[in-house]
Order: C-alpha cells, then structure tokens, then sequence
C-alpha cells in the first residue's frame, strides 16, 4: 500500500467520505420507496375505480352489457389501463395485443404480473374480479410510472454517487495535503532537535489554531529540553569544581608532607595515601567524564576517521601487557570508515581490550575482530574469562558495578558505563554474547560510506 | 627560569610557588585574573602558569588577550575541569600545554621545563641523541649503549627518542600516550608500565648503571640518577 493511502488523515478523510455516501444511498432509497409506494397507491386506486365502473355495468346489465362496455372502450395499445374478460367461453382482452400471463384469472383478488406488448415486457398491478356465473374480469394497470421512477432514480443516485465519489476523494487529498503540510514543520523540528540541534524551534504562523499551538508546546517543550541538558553539563561543572578543589588540596596537602618525610613507616604511610587519593580522583574524573558524555547530543566531527587504525593501535599498546601473561591477542582487520571523536574511540577500545585482558586467565586468548556488515561496522572482543551470565547483562553497564565474582580486581566499575555512552554518542549499538568459552562484547557503528549493498546468499 | 603564576587558591599557588623556587626558579604569583594580565603583558617571563577559574577574569578570555597582544609567552594552563574538549579549546586558544587540577609537582615542574625547551632550540634538526653510553643515531634508525647494537621495535624506538628528548627530566604517562601513542585518554592498568619494562629490559639490564628510572607517583626518568 502506498504510503499515501496509509496515511490517517486520508483514511480520516474517506471514511467520512463513505459515510456521507451511505447516508446519501439511504436516502436515496427511502425516496424511491416513499415514491414507489405512492404511485403504487395511484395506481391501485385507477384500478379499483375502474374495476367498480365495469362492476356496475355487470350489475346494471350483466355480462354481455359489461363486454359491450368494454368493447366500446377506446384502449390505445400504449394504454395505461388494460383488461380482459373471460365470459360464455370466450376471451376479450384490450389492448388486443396485449400478452397476459396464462394463469390469470384463476385467483380472484391482486396480483402483480409482467405483461408483454409490442414495446416489451413491462410490470403491471392487476385486480382479478370472480361473478357468480363464473365469469372473470382482469382490470389492471401498467406500472410505466414504476419502471420510469426507477429509471430516473437510478440515473439520479448513480450521477449523485460519482459526483460525491469525485467530491469526497478531492477533499481527503486536499484535506490530507493540508494536515501534512502544516505538520511538516513541527516533525521536521523534531527529528532535528533528538538528532542533537537543541537550539531548534517551530515557527508559528500567529493563527492560534490547533497546529498553532502544538507549535508553540513543542517549543516549550524544547526550551525546558534545552534548559535540561544545559543544566546536566553545568551541574557537572559545579560539582567538578566543587569537590576537585578539597580533593586537589587534600593531594597537595599529602604531597607536601611526602616531600617533607623522608623514608620509613610515615612515608609509606603517605604513599599508601597518595596512591588512595589518586584512585578517588581517576574513579571521579571518570565520573564526571561519563556523566558529560551522556548529556552531550551536539553533532559528530564530521571527519571520518578508519577504526581500523585506531584498533591496530590500541592492540600495539595492549600486547605487552597480554604477552607479560602469557596471552595471545588475535587480530583481525578490514578498513573500517566511520564518523566519530578519535581520542573517544580509543577510550572505548581500551576499555574492552583492558577488560579482556583482566578477566582472560593467564594463557588466555584474546579476539578483536573489525568487519563490514552492509552499511555497518562490526567491531567484537572477546575473551576466555568466565564470561558474564545473561541475567547481568544489562545492569553490567550501570555505574559502579561489579559482579560478584570479580569484587577485589581493579577498576572502578566504570569501564562498562563509559563504553555505552562512547558507543550511543556514535549512533552504534551494543551487546553482549558468549564467547564459549568467555564473553563477546560487539560494538555495531554506522559505516561513514553509504552502503555498498552486498548481498550474501 | 623567570616563571608568572596566576592562581587564585592560596595553597595550591603556595604549593607551586614553593615548588617551583626550590626547583631553582624566580616566581612570580598572582592571584587575580586582571593582576595577571597587567603582568603578563608588561612584563617579560619564560613561562606563565595560567589557572582557568579565576575570580574576575576567565583565564581562556587572558589567555586569548594575550595571544591577539601579540605576546608568543609558552603558557601552561590549569584546569579542574579535565574534559577532553576543555583541553582542546585551551590548546585552541594558545595554550602551549594543559594540565588538569590535582597533578603531582613532578609532572608540573616536567611539562613546564619541556615547555621551556622546547622554546630555546631546535632540537628537531638533531640527529644523534645520547645520554651516558647511551646514543640513538635518528636518522639511521640504530639505538646502541656502550658501543653495543640493541634491537628495538619501532613503537619502543619512538618511546626511547621521546624520553631522551626529556632527559633527566620527569615524563608522566599522560605525557607518553600522547606523544608516543598520539592518543589522549585515561588507561584503567597501567599498561604503559609494561613498554617500559620491555625498554628497560633492552637497554638497562647488560649494563652497570640503570639509566631508566621509575619516580613514584609521577612517572618515569632517563639520567644519570646521582
């Protein structure tokens, strides 16, 4: 179905239009009926006045002055009235041409029949009189006024309906033309200000109409959106300042007494402090630095930049380390273009690579693997560790976490949190898997190119 | 060193100011951001240290006063707030380096000795380096100590230029990510440690005297420790 057709509006839009169509053919035929039923009425009475004229013939002057009546009669063959006598044996039926069903006559009373004569088959309402000598008169009337009545009302109710039809479609595609117009505005406004631009606004055209004022909540609510995030970043900012200084004084301060203190118990004493203080202060600023990260919606560098030299580095810097344990970091590339921040990606990175290196045991294998899938770029890093179980993998993510088993290692239980906000600030997605052995942790980014669609079979 | 400090915290200007002298430098210290100004444009220094937080001026709006004053001064900017894009905007701006609140005085006193140097010569036509019987030939790639040929990765090549550069003098592992590794961002292990070792190992373990040193809570040194 084309998108046109299934917009609402239009939808809307037709099905007020079938509506009045369908009240238009009730009404329709309540008119034809109201008018069917009184001409049937006019009809029926012509019949019985002259079906009481004849039966006074017949009793004033029996049968035979009854057929010579009739026979006097002037009956055109387009004659509305017709009539037939069946008397003494024989049949007198006026106009002569005139076809009646066989069977007429057998029952006294009303009937409606179909009559044929030189211009065709028409119906007709007929009264079937019994005398007492076993005579039979059939007085009738052709239903010209029903047939024409018909005629014209189907002619008036097939016009009306195309002109309604015609009327109704026009209406739902301007009508349908019209709402989207003036929503374009607000859904363009609104995709832009979830892409990041919190500045966007909707113009209003000052009519104070209903769209007028979506207009105007869209923009309130996109002040308040903008005030939000404002506040997030200046609240960071306010805290930073607030709590760095006391503790840049309280390192400054153990400092000083270091430098101050030359060997022994009091020197390692304060080295223990200063080494405790640094911890607060990395588990702080990688705080406040998850914390910008999540509120900061502005734009990406428009630079693109290949993932896979970032990988190639930060596997470069990591492989001591997995080498002083004994570990293996297997690596594989392909050129990898996306958009993004540099230094942010390679947080990222590191963070996995860490990780995997942390929970691998000693002699473990470590996989880091960079691919195009479509128009995405798959990076996966895997480990042989004990993995993380289902139930865990969506909390792993939050701040300060640290599953029950790895209590003890370092880290500050950020790691995870800052490699979901790296990877939603670059539009990608993130999962966890198993490795089996151990845990896969895969990072899906839009390419930078557009897609070359590869179809695999 | 004639060195123009502008901090507003009293003991953390003490701190530097303090530091700085025994480290045998002139100190100058201000402790406002239009006092500051006024010095730094009037007068003539080595180097100015530059808080970012200070009452009545912002230190990125002096520092931009300065630069469009004409005034090429090497500025070394403190900061609290340690955001990568901060630090961008303050290099942007003309800042020479940035540091961000708290730091250990050994990597102050570093950055700003490697700021200073970098402004009397230009070491980068050299192309020999040494230090003891330590000698690195730039040009033909060949590292030897004591006369004997050591086989280096590239990657260790780099790390062992970078810290000759900055002989006898402290370099922190921020500063060896981004000079060496060209990335700026926070490790959770200290993976730098392992390079380190893998040099120290090459160059340091056929040898008498250990000519790479690790500085508690700073860094790392390549001298003669005396």
């Amino acid at each position: 179905m084309s998108p046109r057709l299934r917009s609402p509006l239009l939808r809307l839009a037709l099905t007020y239009g079938a509506a009045f169509l369908v009240v238009f053919l009730l009404l329709g035929l309540a008119g034809y009926l109201t008018l069917s039923s009184i001409t049937e009425e006019e009809m029926a009475r012509e019949v019985r006045h002259d079906l009481q004229d004849l039966r006074q013939w017949q009793s004033d002057s029996g049968i035979s002055g009854l057929r010579e009546a009739l026979a006097d009669r002037d009956v055109p063959d387009n004659s509305d009235a017709f009539y037939r006598l069946d008397a003494a044996g024989t049949s007198l039926t006026l106009p002569a041409g005139l076809h009646l069903p066989a069977t007429l006559g057998t029952q006294p009373g009303w009937h409606n029949i179909s009559i044929s004569n030189a211009s065709g088959t028409h119906p007709a309402l007929v009264k079937v009189e019994h005398f007492a000598d076993g005579s039979r008169l059939v007085v009738g009337h052709v239903a010209w006024e029903r047939e024409r009545l018909r005629a014209a009302v189907a002619r008036g109710l097939g016009w009306g309906l195309l002109l309604l039809l015609a009327v109704a479609v026009g209406l739902a595609l301007v009508m349908s033309r019209a709402v989207a117009k003036a929503l374009a505005g607000p859904l363009a406004a609104a995709e832009r200000m979830a892409s990041g631009a919190l500045g966007t606004r909707v113009q209003s055209n000052g009519s104070g109409d209903s769209f007028d004022r979506l207009a105007l909540a869209l923009n309130g609510m996109f002040a308040r959106i903008q005030e939000l995030v404002g506040g997030i970043a200046h609240s960071t900012d306010a805290i930073a300042h607030d709590l760095r200084t006391p503790l840049t004084r309280l390192k400054t301060r153990l400092e000083q007494a270091r430098a101050s203190t030359g060997d022994g118990d009091a020197a390692q004493a304060l080295d223990a402090a200063l080494a405790e203080t640094d911890s607060l202060l990395n588990t702080f600023q990688a705080l406040l630095r998850l914390t910008r990260l999540e509120a900061d919606t502005g734009a990406l560098p428009a630079q693109q930049l290949d993932l896979a030299e970032l990988v190639r580095d930060a596997t470069e810097l990591f492989e001591a380390l997995a080498e002083s344990r004994q570990q293996r970091l297997h690596v594989t590339l392909a050129p990898a273009l996306i958009r993004g921040d540099r230094d942010q990606l390679f947080q990222l990175l590191a963070n996995l690579i860490d990780n995997a290196i942390k929970y691998s045991p000693d002699g473990g294998d470590i996989r880091v693997q960079l691919g195009l899938q479509g128009d995405r770029v798959q990076l996966s890093v895997s480990d042989t560790g004990p993995g993380i179980p289902v139930a865990d993998r969506e909390r792993v993510f939050d701040r300060f976490v640290r599953l029950e088993t790895h209590r003890g290692s370092p880290g500050n239980g950020l790691g995870l949190s800052l490699v979901r906000a790296i990877a939603l600030r670059h539009h990608a997605s993130l999962r966890l898997d198993d490795a089996h052995p151990g845990l896969m942790v895969i990072v899906d980014f839009p390419s930078a190119i557009p897609a070359l669609r590869i179809t695999e079979n | 060193m004639r060195i123009l400090l502008i901090e507003d915290d009293p003991l953390i200007a003490d701190f530097i100011e303090k530091g700085l002298k025994e480290a045998g430098h002139t100190v100058q210290a201000m402790r406002d951001g239009r006092d500051g100004l006024f010095a730094a444009t009037g007068e003539e220094v080595d180097a100015i240290i530059l808080d970012r937080m200070l009452p009545g001026l912002d230190g990125l709006d002096i520092l931009k006063m300065l630069r469009a004053a004409g005034k090429a001064t090497p500025v070394l900017m403190l900061s609290s707030l340690g955001d990568v894009d901060q630090r961008v905007e303050g290099l942007r701006e003309g800042a020479d380096d940035y540091l961000v609140k708290p730091f250990a005085f050994v990597e102050l006193l570093a950055r700003l000795e490697g700021l200073m140097r970098r402004q009397e010569s230009a070491p980068r036509e050299q192309t020999r380096l040494a230090i003891a019987d330590l000698e690195i030939d730039l040009l033909k790639r060949q590292v030897k100590r004591a006369g004997l040929s050591i086989e280096l990765q590239p990657r260790e090549f780099r790390l062992l230029e970078y810290l000759m550069r900055h002989a006898d003098q402290v370099v922190t592992r921020t500063m060896l990510l981004e000079a060496v590794w060209d990335y700026h961002f926070d490790p959770q292990t200290n993976v730098i440690d392992v390079h380190i070792s893998r040099l120290r190992q090459k160059i340091d373990r056929d040898h008498d005297q250990p000519l790479l040193h690790t500085v508690r809570g700073a860094g790392y040194l390549l001298g003669q420790r005396d």
